[in-house]
């Protein structure tokens, strides 16, 4: 009987274990979360820059540039993806997204204040048609009332 | 006379016994506790979203309109949009509105795990072993997740009512009122249609002997069921007959494309989307109607948390067979008890489960159906250590090891669900940073939608501190999609 019993008991007391592991990780998660919020575990590392954050398709950092200092319709000197090597392009953060092909980018920048009446932002509608890319070319053309003629390509 | 049979498993009254606090309920308390609390935590971090969430604040914006008492659309929820109504206007600002809302999502949360330990009352390690698998299995479901969500709290509401009115159908002490039952019933069935579940569940107590339910409270149930069915089955013919999209073998059929396949007659797919919240909740698949996870097994493209939720609900399902055939066994020898009613509850909120969930299949629509189950895993496991006891050296191993592989499965599925939430509420952030800007031109011209928008943007774009944990990829593989 002692033997019975036992089996059951100890397969009980080892059953506990895995639910007793969980709920110490969940809370030491959540504790490690709120003291060291900067750790990997928790938090990708800063961008280098909103350029950097738009490249990476960190929507959320960019977001929180925009939301600081960072004036989202200032121009940025960057090497654009599809670029040749070393060729630095004076763009905005509205071009880096598209050219980056990232929707959320466009979205976040268009909802946090891109102006499209600017002539460096319609070049980003002028980019994204040359590319192809058909979801951001409908919502640049309804941000900025239309398509406007985009210059013609530089010959080689 | 005959002698009355061994009991095979240890039936516990199910408030009878000790009332006294005893070690291992505060055990299982505090492990529950604790997942409780992290969950509290990230909820409360959750900002309101800005899809559904400012839509349904549309519908009780105009403190003069009441219309969505009214059954005139394909769902009815007036006491959820009342609760809504009521936060809405009688919160100061609209940070007082997030929170209660968030609280709205908490507090059921927090009352289903305390009746849910409650319930199972653990006195033994046996017990504990038991009732920790049963938390886990409530808290790892897809079902659950699925209804974590800010601020659809229709299906959290009717968890803990029903696990309410059940624990009532079992009191020894004096019954309760009808009238506590209709009361429960009509709170459930308010907050969103899947609270149909909990009038089969009494009426099902009641035929299996349940010495808390009389025969005027089933007949009531019998009578809610019958008027609400009729007053909604009267505005059905202005139904389309499918309202979302539905999930069908290995693909997403559009509603459109649905009803003109099969549009003409429904009913195969029906059954299809029924059975389909059913096998759900019994073994991870399919999710929403459709066969992911088999459709990835047969790509040879399966992760390891696929093979994790296929394996782990597929085996507590097999021991839930077991377990329910030889408690109907006792049932028809010695007359029902808690344990072998749980199998009967079970069986019936499945199916009413699966029946509310004609028009398509959502994890979501299987959380009625999720607490017997839960409730029933508990039992199932604890019957499954009393026969250890009395089993030979190998087989005791073997079946020690597949449990405790069980229990390990199911614990991963509770970090899954963590996860879960913390991707919402990330989610909900993200929408409101990128889809701003196409909601206020989508919806120009509504001025309730265009106010909404401007009060709750603030706390939507204000990065939430929760956000999924940046495991290694082969923790990520084996926990689940994030």
């Amino acid at each position: 009987m002692r033997k019975q019993l036992n089996s059951a008991t100890v397969t009980a007391s080892l059953l506990l274990v895995p639910a007793i592991l969980t709920a110490l990780a969940v809370a030491a998660l959540e504790a490690g979360r709120v003291r060291t919020p900067h750790d990997p575990l928790f938090a990708a590392p800063p961008p280098a820059s909103l350029a950097q954050a738009l490249l990476d398709g960190d929507v959320e950092a960019a977001y929180a540039l925009v939301r600081g200092s960072q004036d989202l319709n200032a121009t940025l000197d960057i090497q654009l993806p599809g670029a040749p090597d070393g060729h630095v392009s004076r763009v905005t953060p509205l071009t880096i997204a598209v050219a980056a092909r990232d929707l959320n980018d466009v979205q976040m920048l268009l909802s946090a204040g891109a102006d499209m009446t600017l002539p460096e932002n319609r070049a980003a509608l002028c980019l994204a048609r040359a590319r192809g890319y058909s979801e951001i070319v409908t919502l640049l053309a309804t941000a900025a009332a239309g398509e406007p003629p985009c210059p013609a390509p530089a010959p080689d | 006379m005959h002698a009355a049979p061994v009991k095979t498993t240890t039936a516990v009254p199910p408030d009878g016994g000790s009332r006294t606090l005893n070690g291992w309920l505060c055990a299982v308390s505090i492990i529950a506790a604790c997942v409780a609390a992290v969950l509290a935590s990230i909820l409360w971090q959750t900002p309101y979203p800005l899809s559904e969430g400012v839509a349904l604040l549309e519908d009780v914006a105009d403190a003069s309109s009441f219309g969505f008492l009214l059954p005139l659309r394909t769902y009815y929820r007036p006491l959820y949009h009342l609760s809504l109504y009521t936060a809405w206007h009688a919160s100061r600002s609209p940070e007082a509105f997030v929170a209660t809302a968030r609280l709205m999502q908490i507090a059921p949360v927090a009352i289903l795990l305390v009746l849910f330990i409650v319930r199972l009352r653990p006195r033994t390690v046996v017990d504990a072993a038991a009732a920790t698998l049963g938390v886990a299995v409530l808290v790892g479901s897809a079902a659950f997740l699925d209804n974590l969500e800010i601020p659809l709290t229709y299906t959290t509401v009717g968890m803990p009512l029903l696990l309410a009115a059940w624990m009532l159908t079992e009191r020894t002490a004096r019954p309760a009122g009808a009238w506590l039952f209709v009361a429960l019933a009509v709170l459930a069935v308010g907050f969103k249609e899947q609270g149909l579940v909990l009038l089969p569940v009494i009426i099902a107590a009641w035929w299996t002997k349940a010495p808390g339910v009389s025969r005027t409270t089933a007949a009531w149930m019998v009578g809610i069921g019958v008027a609400y069915v009729g007053l909604r089955l009267s505005q059905s013919a202005r139904w389309a007959p499918f309202e979302q999209d539905i999930g069908f073998g290995f693909q997403v059929l559009p509603a459109a494309e649905a009803a003109a396949r099969f549009g003409r007659f429904p009913l195969g797919v029906y059954a299809y989307n029924a059975a389909s919240t059913i096998a759900n909740v019994l073994f991870a698949e399919p999710t929403a109607g459709v066969f992911s996870i088999t459709r990835a097994m047969l790509h040879g493209s399966a992760v390891p948390w696929q093979y994790i939720y296929l394996l782990s609900s597929g085996c507590l399902t097999g021991l839930l067979a077991w377990w329910g055939v030889r408690c109907v066994r006792r049932a028809w020898a010695t007359g029902w008890d808690a344990e072998s009613r749980t199998v009967v509850i079970l069986a019936v909120a499945l199916a009413a489960s699966g029946a509310l969930s004609f028009n398509y299949s959502r994890d979501r629509l299987g959380g009625m159906a999720l607490v017997p189950y839960a409730v029933a895993a508990f039992y199932a496991v604890r019957a499954a250590l009393v026969a250890l006891s009395r089993a030979g050296v190998l087989r005791a191993v073997t079946v020690a090891t597949a449990l405790l592989l069980l229990a390990a499965a199911w614990q991963t599925r509770v970090l899954h669900t963590f996860d879960g939430a913390r991707k919402r509420a990330a989610d909900n952030h993200r929408e409101w940073i990128t889809a701003l800007y196409q909601r206020r031109a989508e919806f120009a011209g509504r001025p309730y939608f265009e106010r909404l928008l401007d009060e709750l943007s603030p706390q939507g774009s204000q990065r939430p501190a929760v956000t999924p944990l940046r495991y290694p990829a082969w923790v990520r593989d084996l926990l689940g999609p994030s």
